[in-house]
């Protein structure tokens, strides 16, 4: 093993050392984490996904892209599910490095310790540092960036294309990410009037009618019934501004990190209106894609920030590469290694203080509200509950039963008005609007947890009296019973 | 020297036969014997298709109990002249009409295909992809403009093309007029290139018959004032243009998104290539039309088949440089056409009301005053036209003052905005169906109004239910 590879192990093995000891410092999963950690759970004892969900919303269907998944439920059949929760992702997120550097490698231009460094801006991205969030996006941005690999050596590597793009589309839609960056790729190429290969062109129309072909199998009620706003989730109003926020260039700084941002940018600028380096050109119609899809609002924010650093970091290897250049031209030449340090402290610097802040700020149940929603167990079976709609999961998965909504809204005629009737009940005053609000839901159970009180910035719900609510649980977190119920009289 | 070139001709002529077996060998229509033999038969197995593409639905709707050919369209054209002899014809032929004007269709083109000597392959699967489009499975699987109007547009080609039989072709085309102007100017498009194309002799009867096709549409238009001639019919669906457009995304016809990406690729394949120009034409017409009016996606729909079908052609008939992707993309294209088909099957369906609902509105027609006017959403007001043989308050082609006086009838929260607009605009009898019941709020709106004492219920059947409102004092 060379010292190059030896470095790159390091890399990655910091990497996933450090993503795995942040993943238990902080406690619990993302909110979001516990939809798919139930899921994963269902289909290790059962081998089939669950589509209709007897708990989520009182009862509904809800169709999503199983891959993550079924390989999740591999590992929960012998580890603890909370264990698969915390290891999983991090180790998945351990191959990006690895794949960053090989597509960095394949695009430099000159051998030099510039792959290294990508490698090392991907294993750190400080916006792909959501240690506990297990999502299929720690599928997703591994095996993304392994069809781009392999989409740039295709006659080598067409049976691992077929194979990452097959599951890549069956991970997450936002695999219309590479569709479009393929599309722009055709598109600049025409307007360059650079002869695009025809085994790219095949493998382009073979990836476009597969992702449509395994789309349509699994969303085919879903885009019947939502049409193209099944984009947008069917989220509603209020918190839509959360998935889909405005672009700001602030954030991106931040997320993305300094150095990769700039020098990136500087690549794309010089790769389109400069140079036009042939093996850059589909890297740059990627991110292209990425910031034209995330401008629209057609895809979630922080999904396709990640993605458009890790795209900046495979071009940074150029940067780099001309960085090295140039100071070979000056006076000072001699002092390269010492330049090579310098630009590793730098981003070491920049990246990993941003990726630790990253992890320790996540959204994150504690161990008291988990315990909390655990309790719900003790209730009748057929029990509807309120918290938040964050929460939503915490209910169907620690407490097995019904929730009036969470947070996947797809497919929810009334997704609006439940959020507006369950928020609206962090502020009420009166008690019978209360009682109507939970009646017509049929909740019987309401969860005060900490974060809601932060939230809706209050210590209790104000319509709560003795003789109709009854304190069933206090630890930090509340959960009242209802036992009164409006009649006509 | 002369044995020399014959050497060189050898040589040529073994490279030739090397080249010819290589594509023959790449070419996965022409390698596989289940094609070869499709393709030998296609008349029969196209028609054998079309029978299941276009019974599948009206099986269906004999399953779940609904009109068989029922659909808003066809309740708007049997009671729109020219047509409305045909409400007088028996229901076992009137359920079958549809049914033999689709087979007909694909009889003629077929036929049409032959006359102009259209290679086996570019025939079967224009043929193919166009019956397993849900514009053909819904033109043909109920009533409509375009289930006459395209036949006669194809019978008048054949009979054109034909040597003994030319004058017979201005029945048909002079009858395309009092169809709608889409279909006509379509004929009219393709007698120009004809008599561009054509031989001396031939061009007489083309231009005579675009003249004389021209000058009906003008004194038709001009002259009979009760026959209501129309660029094209409808729109018969709320929808917006974009998921119109496409079936998979909710459109109600639309078309199939993988034909529709297909037809993107033809296009970008037949760019520039001049004996393609008449098709430009057609597309630009069909965009046009469709922008104007969203039902005259029919011709859209062929047109982006034609140009599917040139992409599919195209595509599989080269050598692929990744060989072992070609049969999968092949099959995996095929298989997205059908699964298309089969999910828009489903569909088509319910767009045919339940004899429940028929109970009801034909109860309708016994009890209300013949002068009344019906609120009902404006995608029930072509079977209250038909069956209870009143005015519905909107139609989807009506004017947007008529459509917004339905939508303020059930957005209204209070009695107070409802009441003056009901009496304002006499409005008493309310057709309430299941579908509306789904769409509008139980404990809020409209439905929650009709609690007020001056609603009064009248009559229901399964979950339809009419409603009347007192005029009050």
């Amino acid at each position: 093993m060379n010292n190059e590879k030896k470095l790159l192990m390091l890399i990655i093995v910091l990497t996933v050392v450090l993503r795995i000891a942040l993943s238990f410092w902080v406690p619990n999963l993302t909110y979001d984490s516990y939809f798919h950690l139930k899921h994963t759970d269902y289909i290790s004892e059962h081998f089939t996904p669950n589509y209709n969900d007897e708990l989520s919303y009182g009862g509904r269907q809800y169709f999503f892209l199983p891959a993550f998944h079924y390989l999740a439920s591999i590992f929960a059949t012998f580890l603890p599910i909370e264990l698969v929760g915390k290891l999983l992702p991090n180790i998945l997120f351990g191959l990006v490095p690895f794949i960053i550097y090989l597509i960095a490698k394949e695009i430099q231009t000159k051998p030099s310790k510039g792959p290294l460094l990508s490698a090392l801006i991907a294993g750190f991205l400080p916006i792909s540092f959501e240690t506990n969030s297990f999502t299929p996006h720690a599928l997703f941005l591994p095996l993304v960036f392994t069809s781009i690999y392999a989409f740039l050596k295709i006659r080598k590597r067409l049976f691992l294309y077929v194979f990452s793009f097959l599951i890549l589309s069956l991970t997450s839609s936002a695999t219309f990410l590479l569709i479009t960056g393929f599309a722009i790729y055709l598109l600049l190429s025409f307007i360059e009037r650079k002869k695009v290969k025809q085994e790219e062109i095949e493998i382009i129309i073979f990836s476009v009618f597969l992702f449509l072909w395994t789309q349509f199998l699994f969303f085919k009620r879903v885009l019947l019934e939502e049409g193209f706003s099944f984009i947008w989730k069917n989220l509603p109003t209020q918190i839509i501004q959360e998935y889909f926020p405005a672009f700001s260039l602030g954030e991106a700084l931040i997320l993305v990190s300094v150095i990769p941002f700039v020098v990136g940018i500087y690549v794309v600028y010089k790769a389109l209106f400069q140079e036009k380096t042939e093996k850059t050109f589909f890297i740059i119609s990627v991110a292209i894609s990425t910031t034209l899809l995330t401008w629209f609002r057609f895809i979630e924010h922080r999904l396709s920030l990640a993605f458009f650093g890790l795209t900046l970091a495979i071009l940074f290897v150029i940067g780099f590469d001309e960085l090295l250049l140039t100071f070979r031209n000056t006076k000072v030449a001699h002092y390269k290694k010492i330049a090579t340090i310098v630009v590793v402290l730098l981003l070491a610097i920049t990246i990993i203080p941003a990726a630790i802040s990253t992890s320790l700020n996540q959204q994150t149940p504690s161990n008291e509200e988990v315990q909390a929603f655990k309790s719900l167990t003790f209730s009748p079976p057929d029990t509807t509950v309120l918290a938040l709609p964050e929460e939503g999961h915490l209910i169907t998965m620690y407490g097995q039963r019904k929730n009036i909504l969470d947070l996947e809204f797809s497919l929810i005629s009334d997704a609006e008005t439940r959020f507006k009737d369950s928020t609206s009940l962090y502020r009420s005053l009166f008690q019978t609007h209360a009682i109507e609000i939970l009646d017509e839901y049929d909740a019987d159970y309401l969860v005060l947890t900490k974060r809601a009180m932060e939230k809706h910035d209050t210590t209790k719900f104000k319509f709560i009296t003795p003789d109709c609510f009854s304190l069933t649980y206090k630890n930090g977190s509340k959960i009242y019973r209802k036992r009164c119920t409006l009649k006509l009289t | 020297m002369k044995e020399m070139n014959n050497k060189i001709n050898k040589k040529i002529k073994q490279v030739e036969k090397i080249i010819s077996e290589e594509i023959t060998r790449q070419d996965i229509i022409d390698k596989n014997r289940f094609f070869k033999y499709i393709l030998k038969n296609q008349s029969s197995i196209l028609s054998i298709l079309a029978l299941i593409a276009l019974t599948a639905p009206l099986l269906l709707r004999y399953l779940q109990n609904r009109d068989i050919i029922g659909g808003p369209e066809t309740y708007y054209l049997l009671t729109s002249s020219p047509y409305n002899f045909l409400q007088y014809t028996p229901n076992y032929i009137l359920n079958f009409l549809p049914l033999v004007l689709g087979l007909s269709t694909v009889f003629l083109f077929i036929r049409i295909a032959k006359i102009k000597d259209l290679p086996a392959r570019l025939t079967f699967f224009i043929a193919l992809f166009t019956i397993l489009s849900p514009a053909f499975i819904y033109t043909f699987s109920t009533l409509g403009t375009y289930s006459f109007g395209f036949p006669l547009l194809l019978l008048g080609i054949i009979l054109l093309n034909s040597k003994k039989t030319k004058l017979l072709a201005w029945i048909p085309l002079f009858l395309l007029p009092l169809i709608d102007l889409l279909t006509t100017s379509i004929a009219l498009i393709y007698l120009i290139f004809f008599v561009l194309k054509s031989s001396k002799k031939q061009k007489k009867v083309f231009l005579v018959t675009a003249i004389g096709l021209a000058l009906v549409t003008l004194m038709l238009a001009a002259t009979i004032h009760n026959i209501d001639i129309k660029l094209a019919a409808g729109p018969f669906f709320l929808e917006s243009m974009l998921s119109g457009l496409l079936s998979d995304f909710g459109g109600n016809i639309g078309i199939g998104s993988f034909v529709f990406v297909l037809a993107i690729i033809g296009l970008l394949f037949s760019w520039k290539k001049k004996n393609y120009l008449h098709l430009y034409v057609l597309a630009a017409i069909s965009v046009a039309a469709f922008v104007y009016n969203s039902h005259s996606i029919f011709y859209l729909s062929l047109t982006a088949t034609v140009f599917s079908t040139i992409a599919f052609i195209t595509l599989f008939q080269r050598k692929w440089v990744l060989d072992n992707l070609k049969a999968l993309a092949f099959y995996l294209l095929l298989l997205g056409v059908l699964f298309s088909a089969i999910s828009y099957v489903d569909r088509v369906a319910p767009f045919s009301p339940t004899l429940d609902e028929i109970e009801i509105l034909q109860w309708m027609d016994l009890n209300i005053p013949k002068d009344a006017k019906i609120a009902s959403f404006t995608s029930n007001s072509y079977r209250i036209s038909f069956f209870a043989k009143r005015e519905p308050i909107s139609f989807h082609h009506s004017s947007l003052k008529d459509i917004n006086l339905t939508n303020q009838i059930f957005e209204a929260t209070y009695v107070q905005d409802l009441f003056p607009i009901l009496e304002q605009n006499e409005i008493f009898y309310f057709y309430i169906n299941k579908k509306m019941k789904q769409k509008l709020l139980k404990d809020q709106g409209f439905l929650f109004l009709l609690q007020n004492e001056r609603f009064k219920f009248m009559h229901s059947h399964g979950e339809h239910e009419v409603w009347m409102f007192n005029k009050g004092d």
